[in-house]
């Protein structure tokens, strides 16, 4: 048992590092290059308002995807699980969008995180109404998926419903997702919620562990079932909804991530959980560095970024599952 | 311990399952529930966990029903194999044995001394050391049954709950299992297990019950229990518990007609 738990401590003192220097890269990454802002009232200005938001978001985000990812496929015990399945995602996106499209945010920048917020709250609470008193895996990703495509409806709608093109430029452009420009108020807006989220999920650590042995097994050894999904998605609608709700819709991070560290950890949940919250932060804030390296003239979106990373992936994943269900 | 069955009925979704169930064991005892396929089994074992919720009656431990139990508590009480053996991910068989230490605090790479040493101890019981660093998803149906015993068994409970823990075991393994069963019956614990294998019901058990149509029909030492009458009464077949070398077997022979199988429960009577 002893070098597996090694092992653990390796994963996430090695995801510990990284995360360390991808939160400086993203620091030190100016519009030309690497380096710092000359001058002292440029670099107070630069570096705290403009460079440690945008830093801290893609730490926050990325451990609020990650974390959510792991907690997510372990509750469902199914590795293709991600955060945008519970329907939060979605909800959230709706909410910000209905805030561009009512003009709120046009007249004070906190009105579209805040709508982000209170979306992410109600498909969560519907979602938990949906799937009902049951304790088992079906009915809650059915519920995710029909509060998905509800929230997917009406953002098309408000899309189509926009008084002008610029209005709808603003909204698709805000969906595919972003760091920048981000100020600190949305840091402290986001960081409360993506923090307690976070405290939620790793709660339900032991809990997940032992529901890899089936549902009457983890009650059996002590497990409060309803508890855990409770936490599982009030958890995922705080981080994963306060994470969309500054940032905008970043997929496939919550999928990978713990898919690619399970091996790392002796595929124990409840050691994914630290780990992939870590790995989560380095995966946003690389793919932020690397698009702001990437010499376009029009801004590439970190959502479009990590789909365009995250769909080979998934490719990958389903040749790999085939070849090992062949004989 | 003593857990008890208190004239319970259970219904899964809206069909009955159970319709009147009585099961009293008290501890160092070994009792094997058998009856026909469907008969309520399982569900008995399920709710004697408190898996499940009776509708009417209730289940006793130490003579305090289950739902006022404190969750942690009951679970370092009452270990249940289910008959399920689903290991979602590829842990190493020493990890889901430490599963079984989750209700003491403990847990796979978070061992003390003392589940340390149970996990040893259950590892050995069950033949598993030369297995123990492999993924459990890579094991055979009876290896994995083998790892998932010994996962109820490191939960070192007063009560263990097996749900046809010998199913896929090579004889040579199901004769091991229910030597460490007997032998931990002898240190106090007591077992109850749903079983198909009457002679092993037989050979190892203190007591069998029998469970049919939902309701526990007869329940005595298996001389009385495995008769040819209550056999026929049961199962609708010819049988006869008979010794070779003192040790008892159960045989079995074809089915008979419906109308000898009502002339034989007629016979039989009731308990």
């Amino acid at each position: 048992m002893t070098w597996e738990w090694v092992g653990e401590r390796r994963a996430v003192a090695s995801m510990a590092a990284l995360a360390g220097l991808a939160f400086l890269a993203s620091l030190l990454m100016g519009p030309n290059g690497f380096g710092l802002p000359a001058g002292e009232r440029a670099f107070g200005i630069i570096f705290w308002e403009i460079r440690m938001p945008r830093a801290l978001l893609g730490a926050l985000v990325g451990a609020a995807l990650g974390t959510s990812g792991a907690a997510l496929q372990g509750y469902l015990r199914n590795p293709l699980a991600e955060p945008g399945l519970l329907g939060v995602t979605g909800g959230a996106s709706l909410g910000a969008v209905i805030a561009i499209h009512s003009g709120a945010a046009g007249v004070f920048a906190a009105a579209l995180p805040i709508g982000g917020l209170t979306g992410a709250a109600l498909a969560a609470t519907a979602v938990l109404m949906l799937a009902g008193a049951s304790t088992g895996p079906l009915t809650l990703i059915l519920a995710g998926v029909a509060m998905s495509s509800v929230a997917g409806a009406l953002t098309a709608l408000a899309v189509n419903l926009s008084p002008n093109p610029f209005a709808s430029v603003e909204i698709v452009f805000w969906m595919l997702g972003s760091l920048s420009d981000r100020s600190l108020v949305h840091v402290w807006l986001a960081a409360p919620f993506i923090l307690a989220g976070l405290v939620l999920l790793m709660q339900t650590a032991r809990g997940l562990d032992a529901l890899a042995l089936g549902e009457e097994a983890a009650i059996n050894l002590g497990t409060n079932l309803p508890a855990i999904r409770l936490m599982v998605v009030i958890g995922s609608a705080l981080a994963v909804g306060a994470a969309t709700a500054v940032a905008g819709a970043i997929g496939f991070v919550g999928l990978i991530v713990p898919h690619l560290l399970r091996p790392m950890v002796g595929f124990l949940p409840s050691r994914l959980m630290l780990a992939s919250a870590l790995a989560g932060a380095v995966l946003v804030l690389t793919a932020d560095v690397v698009l702001r390296l990437l010499p376009t003239s029009v801004d590439i979106r970190l959502g479009v970024a990590t789909a365009i990373i995250g769909a080979p992936f998934f490719l990958w994943l389903v040749l790999k599952t085939r070849r090992e269900l062949l004989p | 311990m003593r857990l008890e069955a208190r004239d319970i009925a259970v219904a899964l979704g809206r069909r009955r399952v159970l319709e009147s169930a009585c099961l009293k064991a008290v501890a160092g005892e070994l009792i094997a529930i058998v009856g026909p396929n469907g008969a309520g089994k399982s569900t008995l074992l399920r709710s004697m966990a408190g898996l499940l919720k009776p509708l009417s009656g209730s289940v006793l431990l130490d003579e305090r029903e289950l739902g006022k139990w404190d969750r942690g508590k009951l679970a370092r009480a009452i270990a249940y194999l289910p008959q399920s053996r689903a290991v979602h991910w590829p842990l190493t068989v020493e990890n889901v044995v430490a599963l079984g230490r989750l209700p003491y605090g403990a847990g796979p790479g978070r061992l003390r001394a003392a589940d340390r040493a149970a996990v040893e101890a259950a590892l050995t019981s069950m033949d598993l050391m030369s297995l123990r660093t492999r993924p459990a998803t890579e094991l055979s149906g009876g290896e994995v049954a083998r790892a998932l015993v010994a996962r109820a068994l490191a939960q070192e409970a007063g009560i263990l709950l097996a749900d046809e823990p010998t199913a896929g075991l090579d004889p040579a393994h199901q004769m091991a299992l229910f030597d460490k069963l007997r032998q931990i019956a002898g240190q106090g614990c007591t077992i109850i297990v749903a079983l198909h294998d009457l002679s092993l019901a037989a050979r190892y058990c203190d007591r069998v019950v029998l469970v049919k149509d939902g309701r526990t029909l007869a329940d005595g030492p298996p001389d009385e229990v495995l008769s040819s009458d209550w056999l026929a009464a049961v199962y609708g077949i010819e049988g006869r518990l008979v010794r070779i070398d003192g040790l008892p077997l159960v045989v079995t022979a074809s089915g008979l007609p419906s109308s000898a199988a009502d002339r034989s429960r007629a016979a039989g009577g009731a308990i």
